[in-house]
């Protein structure tokens, strides 16, 4: 007996905005600042042989901690929240823990402590919450920063007594504090912990970088979109058809993986991806990607920076491509959960006029907003 | 905690089940099951092996004896306490008399449908909706589908009839690997699902939930029907502790019974598909005192 497969599963989504950053109701802010545990940057660069310095060094310099062994009762620390949650934008996330199966914690830099549960625990801790978007799990949120939130208070004290008897779990994580004041320097928050006798290691980052010489470009514009069947500019300054959008994102994924795309394309064994046409060649490229834990603070200068080098220079086009972390509990301040994969990834192609393409690629457990 | 979780390992030799094992713990299970076949159901003492594993923090390893149901008259076996002191048992009907008295009758955890060959005997939905308000589920292994190519055919076929049958709500998906090679990832296994015709919920599910919801079932099984378990004083974890200030029976009663402490450590057990919710009688206890 045969039966048909009714039910395809949903791998993802993704979503397509144009825009431009002289639009004053423009909305990257919004994707860039929301996204608070971004894992991965990746740039890049037609047309430019080596990589801006001063991207590069922000980049490196993001001061991201793993610390060890940490109670949650750390988090309630009048001290901790005064001087750090209060006085700049503070970040952590639990490692090592898959959020499909697994409680998760995160602290958000709006100050609210995050307990992605299971339902068992849930039901065990007693703290009040409510369902997740995805199923089998509850998210508990405690805001930090709010100013009745300290001892006296009903809620503080059943927070405190649950965190020092019920679940005394000690958890590590990837912390990342950028500080309102910019005289202070953000490593003090190694110090704090190094105080309070925490083993606390600066993350390593991983930085790959690719320069390419006559990498062959897809064509296209700001225009050249697919929206709704239709492409929406047939031809142009472009000549042919160009490119639309899932081509572009598809080729720029396969250069962050370094796929080789220099083969005929028809008869290769591994791969038969070859760049899309029209295509143009281009002198040389740059392709870089570093991973650590950054902040979206980090990311909106990364992405200032970009808008002058495109102004300075003479630049057809160029992308970044940021991932977030796939067992983070909340994606664009939405719940995130992981069925098959965890993909909360966004790409901005930046044109030379200040057009802009966010490409956006979910999960099948997340909305976005 | 929804962790996937393995539960057909079958026993073999020393060095390949540790390979097993090991591989198991890479692809990302929180819990396998060792698996010991008996083909046929006779009156052996088949005591219980413990066997040194290699060991990691979270990660479960427990003991399952899976045998063959091929005659009616027989199957007392599996209600001796030998049968019963593994962690899950489980059986294989082989005609439609065996098949009913396996969901209605026996005291088992899991009942596996053989991939090997075509269904020897028709599925009922009525049969199967016994089972499943027992909290019995239902097995499929992939492993000889990976074998095999004349299998892959028998599996689908046999799963997908099945599922036709059932909704696809009590289903569990496990290896029965021979060779360490033959394991596959959770995720992976949970897209085996969509093959079989279940939605993605119930294919994640077949992995992880419902071989919780199972190992709650054999914990009640052992415990042969109960709705409290009592346990001394000392013996409660130290997370728990907070439990006996609130439970603290009133000194004049406690004088009245005769001060049994053990009284005041009623522990109540997480809720499981079958069972109803333990706090009744501790919670009129409170009450009583409080007045």
């Amino acid at each position: 007996m045969a039966a048909s497969m009714n039910d395809v599963l949903n791998t993802g989504k993704l979503v397509f905005e144009r825009s431009s950053f002289k639009n004053e109701k423009e909305n990257h802010k919004m994707t860039i600042l929301n996204q608070y545990f971004n894992h991965t940057v990746q740039l890049l660069l037609p047309g430019t042989e080596d990589l801006p310095a001063d991207m590069d060094t922000l980049l490196i310099q993001e001061a991201s901690f793993l610390v060890r062994e940490v109670p949650l009762s750390f988090f309630l620390n009048e001290e901790f929240i005064e001087g750090f949650v209060k006085s700049g934008l503070m970040q952590a996330l639990s490692v090592g823990t898959c959020v499909d199966n697994e409680n998760c914690i995160a602290l958000l830099p709006t100050g609210v402590l995050l307990l992605s549960v299971c339902t068992d625990t849930y039901q065990d801790i007693g703290l009040e919450g409510r369902p997740s978007e995805w199923p089998n799990k509850h998210v508990i949120e405690i805001d930090l920063t709010d100013k009745n939130f300290r001892s006296g208070n009903k809620l503080h004290a059943r927070t405190k007594s649950c965190f020092n008897e019920r679940w005394t779990l000690k958890w590590d994580f990837l912390v990342n504090w950028t500080p309102k004041d910019p005289k202070i320097c953000s490593t003090s928050i190694q110090n704090y912990f190094k105080h309070q006798n925490i083993v606390c290691n600066r993350l390593k980052f991983t930085k790959h970088v690719q320069k390419h010489k006559q990498l062959m470009v897809p064509t296209f514009c700001p225009d050249s979109f697919e929206c709704s069947g239709k492409q929406i500019m047939q031809s142009g300054d472009c000549g042919e058809r160009p490119c639309d959008q899932y081509e572009v994102f598809e080729w720029l994924g396969a250069c962050a993986l370094g796929v080789e795309m220099t083969g005929n394309g028809v008869g290769d064994y591994i791969s038969n991806y070859t760049c899309p046409s029209p295509n143009t060649t281009v002198p040389a490229a740059v392709c870089a990607s570093y991973s650590s834990m950054f902040s979206s603070h980090t990311i909106q200068l990364l992405m200032e920076k970009l808008r002058d080098f495109m102004q300075t220079k003479d630049q057809r086009w160029c992308s970044v491509t940021v991932h977030g972390f796939m067992d983070a509990p909340v994606a664009w301040r939405r719940d995130h959960g992981f069925h098959s994969n965890g993909d909360n990834l966004y790409t901005f192609v930046l044109f030379q006029n200040g057009d802009y393409w966010q490409i956006r690629a979910l999960g099948p457990q997340d909305n976005c907003v | 905690m929804s962790a996937p979780m393995d539960f057909n390992i079958p026993t073999c030799e020393r060095s390949t089940l540790k390979e097993k094992i090991k591989m198991a713990h890479r692809l990302g299970y929180k819990a396998v099951a060792i698996n010991i076949f008996i083909p046929e159901l006779t009156q052996t003492s088949k005591k219980k092996k413990s066997q040194q594993q290699p060991t990691w923090k979270s990660f479960r390893q427990l003991t399952r004896i899976s045998a063959t149901l091929a005659d009616v008259q027989h199957n007392f076996v599996m209600s001796t306490d030998i049968v019963q002191q593994y962690d899950l048992v489980a059986v294989q009907p082989t005609t439609d008399k065996t098949f009913y008295q396996a969901c209605t009758a026996l005291n088992v955890d899991i009942i596996t449908l053989d991939v090997t060959e075509k269904l020897p005997f028709k599925l009922k939905r009525t049969t199967i909706n016994a089972a499943v308000q027992r909290g019995i589920k239902f097995e499929f292994q992939y492993s000889p589908a990976i074998r095999d190519s004349t299998l892959r055919k028998y599996f689908i076929a046999n799963a997908q009839q099945f599922v036709f049958c059932d909704k696809g709500k009590n289903i569990i998906l496990t290896s029965g690997c021979e060779k360490a090679m033959e394991l596959r990832g959770p995720y992976d296994v949970a897209n085996l699902g969509s093959l079989l015709n279940l939605n993605a919920a119930q294919s994640k599910a077949a992995v992880t939930l419902n071989c919780e919801a199972l190992l709650k079932h054999s914990e009640s099984r052992r415990l042969n029907k109960s709705v409290s378990k009592v346990e001394k004083l000392e013996e409660i974890p130290g997370n728990e502790t907070w439990l006996l200030d609130k439970l603290r029976v009133h000194s004049s009663l406690e004088s009245v019974n005769g001060g049994s402490r053990d009284i005041a450590g009623i522990h109540g057990i997480d809720s499981s598909d079958e069972e109803t919710s333990v706090d009744g009688p501790a919670a009129k206890k409170i009450k009583l005192v409080q007045t």
